[in-house]
C-alpha cells in the first residue's frame, strides 16, 4: 500500500514538471553541470552554490530542479577530466582516475567513458530508489526527536564528516566542524535575540549568509588553488566507441548493486560526501572482485565501481536533507540552503506539511538522471575542447560570478566582502589541510545545535541525562565516543587488548 | 605540514581563550526569570574550550616534532615568492580583492568587471620579451573577453534577474 501510494505520487510528480520549460531547464543544467565537473576546480559543491546565487528568483521547484542537475552532472562529468586528462574534474573522481586513465591510455577512452556514464546513471537510479523509499520512513521516526536527538544528531554529523573527510588527521575536520559552528553563531541567536561577536560589525548582527559563504569557500578558493596549479599538459582523444556494450554491465551485476547500496549509505550520512563514497566502493569492488590485479591498471569493474558510488551518493545525501535538515555531503548542504532561501522547510515535518515535495525532488532526480545519461553519451569529441579552455581565460569570469552571484541574494556588499573573506579563509585552511566540507556543515547545522542543546537543559533543568539515556541518544552518543576515541592510539590498544583476552579461550579451545 | 599545525595551534588557543572570555561575559537574563541553560553564550563557550583543546593537542604534538622551528628567514622567503605559483596566486588574490572590495560598488559595475577581466587575463598571460604582433593580439583577446563577460552579466543581472547593481 506504502510501495503503491508513494509509485502513484511520484508519477503525479513526473507528470507536473514535465513541462517544456522545465526540460528545457533540465537539459541546460544538467550539461552545464557536466561542464563545471569536467573542469578541474570547479567543483560540484561550487556549481550548485554559484547556481544558486543565478536562480533565487525563480519559483522554487524550478530553481531545485536546476540545482539538482547541476548537482548530478557536475559529480558525473569529473569522470570525463579523470579519465582523459588524469585529474580529477571533482575530488568525488579522484577514485575514477585510477582506472580510468589508464583505459584512455590504452586506446580506450570512450569505452571508459561509456562505462562512467553508465556507472553513474545506474547508481544515480539505485539512489533515486533509496531516496523515493527510506526518506518517508525516516521522516517517520525523526516525528519522535526532540532537542535531545536533534543536538546529537548534528554533532554526529560534524564529528563523523571530520573524520571521513580528513583520514590522515581527523583532529583537523573537527576543529574545521567546530569553525564551522562557530561562524554560525555569530549575529542574533534564536532564544533571546542576543547578538553575539558582531565585533561592533552591524552587518554581522545579521548573522553570515549561507550562501556567500560557501560561494568564498567552494569558489574563490579554488579559483586561487586552480591559478597555483601548473597548466593541464596533454588531453587523451577519444578514437574509439563510447557507447557501452551489455556485457560490460551485465557481467559486474553484483558490482553496481554492491556499490549503489554502499554510495547511497555514505550520501545519508552527514557531511560525508561523494569522494569517500567512491574510495569505498572502489575497495569494496576490489576486495570482492576474481581479478583484483587488474584494479589501477585499467579495470572496467573499478571504474564502474567507483562511478557508481559517487552518483549513488548525490540521492543519499539528498535523504537526510528532505528528512532531517542535515546535509549529506558538501554539495548538498548548499542545496538545503537553497531551499531555505525558496520558502520550503525540510525537516520531519516535510512529510506532514508537503509530503508531495519529496515525490517531486524524486521525480527531479530521475529528469536529471536520465538527461545526464543522455548528454554524457553524446557529443563526447566536441566537449573535451572544454578541457582545452585555458584556466588564465575561465577563471576571471568565474570570479565574476561569485561576487555578482553572492552580492544579487541581498543586494549588500556586505555579502561580496563574506565571500571573500570566507575565500581566503578556505584557501588557507585547504593549505593546511583542513578540510572544507565540516567548515560548511557546522555552518548549516550550528543553528541547530545552538538551539537544541539549550532547549534540552532547558527542558531538563540543567540535568544532562535525557542526553544520555533516551535510546536514540545513547546509540548516538556511543558511535560519537567510540568515533572520537578510536583515534587515539592509547584506545586502539585498550580495545586490542580486550579483544585478545575475549579470543584467548577460544583460541586455547581451538588448539 | 609540522610548522603550519604549530602556527595554527597557537591561533586556536589564542581564539578558543577569546570565545571563552567573551561567552561567559555575555547576560544570562536572569534578571528577566531566563533560565539559566539558554544563556546565549553556552554553545559559543563550549566552543571556546573546544578550540582550546584541540589547539593545545595540536601544539603538543608539533612541538614533538620540532614545529616550533619556522625558519622564516630573508632567503626562504624570498625563494618562495620567487616561485611562479606563489606569483599567480599572490596575483589572482590582489585582484580579486581588488575587485570584490575596492572596485565594486565604486566604479559602475560593467566598467569595474571588463577592467578587472582585462587585467587578470592580460597579467597571468604575460610573458616578457614577445612580439609586438603577438602581444597586440592577446591584449586583443583579453579586451573581447572582458568586454563580452561585462555586457552578458550586467544584461542577465540587470535585465533578467532585476537586480540593482552595485
Amino acid at each position: 500500500m506504502f510501495i503503491f501510494e508513494g509509485l502513484v505520487n511520484f508519477l503525479t510528480a513526473i507528470v507536473s514538471l514535465a513541462t517544456p520549460w522545465n526540460m528545457f531547464n533540465v537539459l541546460w543544467a544538467t550539461q552545464l553541470g557536466i561542464i563545471i565537473g569536467m573542469l578541474p576546480g570547479l567543483t560540484a559543491t561550487m556549481g550548485v552554490a554559484l547556481l544558486t546565487t543565478l536562480t533565487y528568483r525563480m519559483d522554487s521547484n524550478g530553481a531545485i530542479l536546476i540545482l539538482i542537475c547541476i548537482y548530478i552532472g557536475a559529480i558525473y562529468g569529473g569522470s570525463r577530466s579523470a579519465i582523459l586528462i588524469n585529474i580529477p574534474g571533482t575530488p568525488a573522481n579522484a577514485a575514477t582516475t585510477l582506472d580510468g586513465y589508464p583505459l584512455a591510455q590504452q586506446g580506450q577512452a570512450g569505452r571508459a567513458i561509456g562505462i562512467a556514464t553508465t556507472g553513474s546513471f545506474l547508481g544515480s537510479m539505485f539512489g533515486m530508489v533509496m531516496l523515493a523509499f527510506f526518506t518517508p520512513l525516516i521522516g517517520n521516526v525523526a516525528l519522535e526527536f526532540q532537542s535531545f536527538e536533534f543536538f546529537w544528531f548534528a554533532v554526529f554529523g560534524v564529528i563523523i564528516a571530520g573524520n571521513l573527510t580528513a583520514p590522515k588527521d581527523p583532529i583537523k575536520g573537527w576543529i574545521a566542524g567546530f569553525m564551522g559552528l562557530f561562524v554560525a553563531a555569530i549575529g542574533m541567536e534564536g532564544i533571546h535575540a542576543y547578538v553575539r561577536f558582531d565585533f561592533g560589525i552591524a552587518d554581522l548582527a545579521g548573522g553570515i549568509n549561507l550562501i556567500p559563504a560557501m560561494v568564498g569557500a567552494f569558489g574563490f578558493a579554488e579559483v586561487l588553488t586552480v591559478m597555483k596549479m601548473p597548466p593541464i599538459a596533454i588531453v587523451t582523444g577519444v578514437g574509439d566507441r563510447v557507447w557501452p556494450r551489455l556485457s560490460d554491465i551485465t557481467m559486474y551485476w553484483r558490482t553496481i548493486l554492491r556499490s549503489g547500496a554502499i554510495g547511497t549509505f555514505i550520501g545519508a550520512l552527514p557531511g560525508v560526501g561523494e569522494d569517500i563514497a567512491a574510495w569505498v566502493s572502489y575497495s569494496a569492488a576490489k576486495r570482492a572482485s576474481k581479478e583484483p590485479e587488474k584494479f589501477g591498471k585499467g579495470s572496467i569493474e573499478g571504474l564502474m565501481a567507483a562511478e557508481t558510488g559517487n552518483n549513488a551518493c548525490v540521492p543519499g545525501a539528498i535523504i537526510p536533507v528532505l528528512a532531517l535538515a542535515i546535509p549529506g555531503s558538501a554539495p548538498a548542504a548548499v542545496l538545503l540552503g537553497a531551499m531555505l532561501i525558496h520558502g520550503v522547510r525540510p525537516g520531519p515535518l516535510i512529510m506532514i506539511e508537503s509530503p508531495q515535495f519529496v515525490s517531486e525532488v524524486v521525480a527531479m532526480v530521475f529528469f536529471a538522471t536520465i538527461a545526464m545519461f543522455v548528454l554524457g553519451l553524446s557529443m563526447v569529441r566536441t566537449l573535451v575542447k572544454v578541457l582545452m579552455v585555458p584556466r588564465e581565460k575561465l577563471m576571471p569570469i568565474v570570479f565574476v560570478l561569485c561576487a555578482i552571484g553572492s552580492f544579487a541574494i541581498t543586494s549588500r556588499m556586505f555579502d561580496v566582502w563574506v565571500m571573500l573573506f570566507f575565500g581566503v579563509l578556505g584557501y588557507v585552511m585547504r593549505q593546511m589541510e583542513y578540510p572544507m566540507a565540516p567548515l560548511i556543515l557546522g555552518l548549516v547545522l550550528g543553528d541547530i545545535v545552538d538551539k537544541n542543546l539549550r532547549r534540552g537543559l532547558v527542558l531538563s533543568d540543567g540535568s544532562l541525562e535525557p542526553f544520555i539515556t533516551r535510546p536514540i541518544s545513547t546509540v548516538l552518543l556511543v558511535i560519537i565516543a567510540f568515533t572520537i576515541l578510536l583515534r587515539f592510539r592509547w584506545f586502539q590498544e585498550v580495545m586490542l587488548f580486550g579483544k585478545r583476552t575475549i579470543l584467548a579461550p577460544l583460541n586455547g579451545f581451538r588448539r | 605540514m609540522v610548522r603550519a599545525d604549530f602556527v595554527s595551534s597557537l591561533f586556536l588557543l589564542v581564539f578558543g581563550a577569546y570565545v571563552v572570555y567573551d561567552s561567559w561575559r555575555m547576560p544570562r537574563f536572569e534578571e528577566q526569570k531566563a533560565n539559566v541553560w539558554s544563556s546565549p553564550g553556552l554553545v559559543p563557550g563550549i566552543l571556546g574550550l573546544l578550540f582550546m583543546l584541540t589547539g593545545a593537542i595540536m601544539l603538543v604534538r608539533s612541538l614533538r616534532k620540532g614545529g616550533h622551528h619556522l625558519n622564516l628567514t630573508r632567503a626562504v622567503l624570498v625563494e618562495a615568492l620567487r616561485q611562479r605559483t606563489t606569483q599567480s596566486f599572490l596575483v589572482t588574490l590582489a585582484l580579486g580583492l581588488l575587485y570584490g572590495a575596492g572596485m565594486m560598488g565604486h566604479l559602475p559595475y560593467p566598467v569595474a568587471t571588463a577592467v578587472f577581466v582585462f587585467v587578470f587575463i592580460y597579467i597571468a598571460e604575460f610573458k616578457r620579451g614577445r612580439p609586438i604582433k603577438v602581444e597586440a593580439r592577446f591584449i586583443g583577446i583579453a579586451a573581447v573577453i572582458a568586454v563580452i563577460t561585462s555586457v552578458v552579466v550586467t544584461f542577465v543581472f540587470q535585465n533578467l534577474f532585476l537586480v540593482n547593481l552595485p
